[in-house]
C-alpha cells in the first residue's frame, strides 16, 4: 500500500512541477469538504477562539497567461461551528451572524494579483450580514496538480486575511469580552471543470 | 521555598544521629524544592475555552485543518522559580475536520485506531523561561502505539483576572510539529502529509490545589 501511495504522490509531484501552461481561462469548482473556512478571534482576556464554517460553495476562473480571472465564493452561515459549542447558539443569533435574516454571506472578486503565473492575492468585497466592504485576500502555496485518485485536474492554495468585523457592524461584545479583529483562514481545493 | 539560612558558625555535624537529621532534613527540601516548586500556581485547563487543532497538507495541494472537542489537563507554574508541569490530555476520538466520514476515517484502525489508543498526552520533564516568561516545554507525547519527545513553543502566555467569571487564569499560544509516521502512524503517507503542525490555544484557571484539577 504505502509503495502506491509513493507512486501516486510522485505522478502528483511530476504533474504540479511540469504544470499546465494554461492558453486560455480555465474553471474551477472548490471541493467544500476540503475548502472549509475558519477563524480566530481574541475572546476574553487572555483566550483565542476559535470555529469555522463546514458549507461553502465556490467558482474560480485563472488565466495566468493574461493574469485575471474570478473569484465567487458563497457560505452557508448556518454552518458555523464554534471550537467552543457553547457559542454556537450565540453566533448563530442575532448579535452576530443573525443567520435567520442572513443565511449566507459572499466573496467576489473585483481583481486577482500574480507574481508570474503564480496566484498571491485576490481583491474582492465581502458581503456580510447584509453589509459590502472591501477585503484583500492574500493567497499562498498556489499550486496545481491532479487528484491521484480520480485523476481530475485541480489546484490548491490557502487563502489568508484579517477583518474588522465592527466594519460590517457585528460589533457584539467589541472592546468587552471579545476581539474586533478576526483572522480568516480558507484551504482551497478545487477541481477543473 | 526558600532554603534555610545556613546555621552559623562551625558545622556541628560531629555524631551519626545528628549527621543524619541534617541530611534527611536537606533532602527533604531538596525533594520538595526541586520536585514541586511548593508555591507554584496549579491551573485546571477549560475544555470550553481550549482548542487543539491540527494541519496537515492534502494532496501536497491544502493544509486541511481539525481539532480534538474533548481535552482536559492540569498546568503547574511557578515563573521565578523558573519550575512548573504540565499535563495535557486529549480524547482521540473527539476528532472533529467537519466532515464525518474523514473523521469516522480517522478514528479507525488505519489512523488513530482510536478503540486501541483512546487518549492521546503530553507529559512536560523541563519547562524553559526567559526570565519569568514561559517560552517552551519539554516533554514526552503519548500518541497511537508510541511515546516519543516533543518540544513545544510558547507563543503566548497571558494571565490575569477573566473579567467575565472574576477567576484567575492563564491563556496560551502554544505550537510544535510533529512527525505522524514517529508515532507508528503511517497510513497513507504522501496522499496525506507526514508533518502535523499542532496548535493549541489553552485556556486555564486557577484552582486552590492539586486535588482540585482534573485527575489524570
Amino acid at each position: 500500500m504505502p509503495r502506491q501511495f509513493g507512486a501516486f504522490a510522485l505522478a502528483l509531484l511530476l504533474s504540479v512541477a511540469t504544470g499546465t501552461a494554461a492558453a486560455a481561462e480555465e474553471s474551477y469548482v472548490t471541493d467544500p469538504a476540503h475548502s472549509q473556512p475558519s477563524y480566530e478571534i481574541r475572546h476574553t482576556i487572555f483566550s483565542t477562539q476559535r470555529g469555522d464554517f463546514t458549507k461553502s460553495t465556490g467558482k474560480i476562473t485563472i488565466d495566468r497567461e493574461a493574469k485575471k480571472g474570478s473569484v465567487d465564493v458563497t457560505i452557508d452561515t448556518t454552518s458555523i461551528r464554534s471550537h467552543d459549542p457553547r457559542l454556537d447558539a450565540i453566533l448563530k443569533g442575532e448579535d452576530y451572524f443573525n443567520v435567520a435574516k442572513y443565511p449566507t454571506m459572499t466573496f467576489k472578486s473585483t481583481a486577482m494579483r500574480f507574481d508570474g503565473d503564480r496566484l498571491t492575492g485576490v481583491d474582492g468585497e465581502l458581503t456580510m450580514i447584509g453589509v459590502t466592504r472591501p477585503v484583500t485576500l492574500k493567497v499562498t502555496d498556489f499550486q496545481c496538480g491532479e487528484n491521484p485518485f480520480n485523476k481530475k485536474p485541480m489546484c490548491g492554495a490557502e487563502a489568508s486575511t484579517t477583518i474588522k468585523r465592527s466594519e460590517w457592524g457585528m460589533k457584539a461584545g467589541v472592546g468587552r469580552s471579545s476581539g474586533d479583529e478576526v483572522k480568516i483562514t480558507i484551504p482551497i481545493e478545487a477541481y477543473r471543470e | 521555598m526558600r532554603l534555610p539560612a545556613r546555621p552559623a558558625g562551625p558545622r556541628r555535624c560531629r555524631t551519626g544521629a545528628w549527621c543524619f537529621a541534617v541530611a534527611a532534613l536537606v533532602a527533604t527540601i531538596g525533594l520538595v524544592h526541586a520536585g514541586e516548586a511548593t508555591d507554584a500556581s496549579i491551573y485546571r485547563v477549560d475544555p470550553d475555552l481550549t482548542s487543539a487543532q491540527f494541519a496537515v497538507s492534502h494532496l501536497g495541494l491544502s493544509m486541511q485543518r481539525g481539532h480534538f472537542g474533548r481535552t482536559r489537563g492540569t498546568i503547574a507554574l511557578n515563573p521565578e522559580a523558573h519550575t512548573g508541569r504540565i499535563d495535557f490530555i486529549v480524547d482521540a476520538a473527539s476528532i472533529d475536520t467537519g466532515w464525518a466520514a474523514r473523521d469516522a476515517f480517522l478514528r479507525g484502525e488505519d489512523m488513530f485506531d482510536t478503540a486501541r489508543y483512546p487518549v492521546v498526552r503530553f507529559r512536560s520533564t523541563r519547562l524553559a523561561f526567559d526570565g519569568s516568561r514561559l517560552v517552551g516545554v519539554s516533554g514526552e507525547l503519548t500518541m497511537h502505539n508510541a511515546t516519543r519527545p516533543v518540544e513545544l513553543h510558547v507563543a503566548r502566555l497571558d494571565c490575569g483576572r477573566d473579567p467575565d467569571s472574576g477567576r484567575d487564569g492563564c491563556g496560551a499560544e502554544v505550537d510544535t510539529t510533529i512527525k505522524r509516521s514517529d508515532f507508528g502512524m503511517r497510513y497513507a503517507l504522501g496522499i496525506v502529509g507526514d508533518d502535523i503542525a499542532l496548535s493549541f490555544q489553552v485556556t486555564a484557571f486557577r484552582v486552590s490545589s492539586d486535588d482540585e484539577a482534573d485527575p489524570p
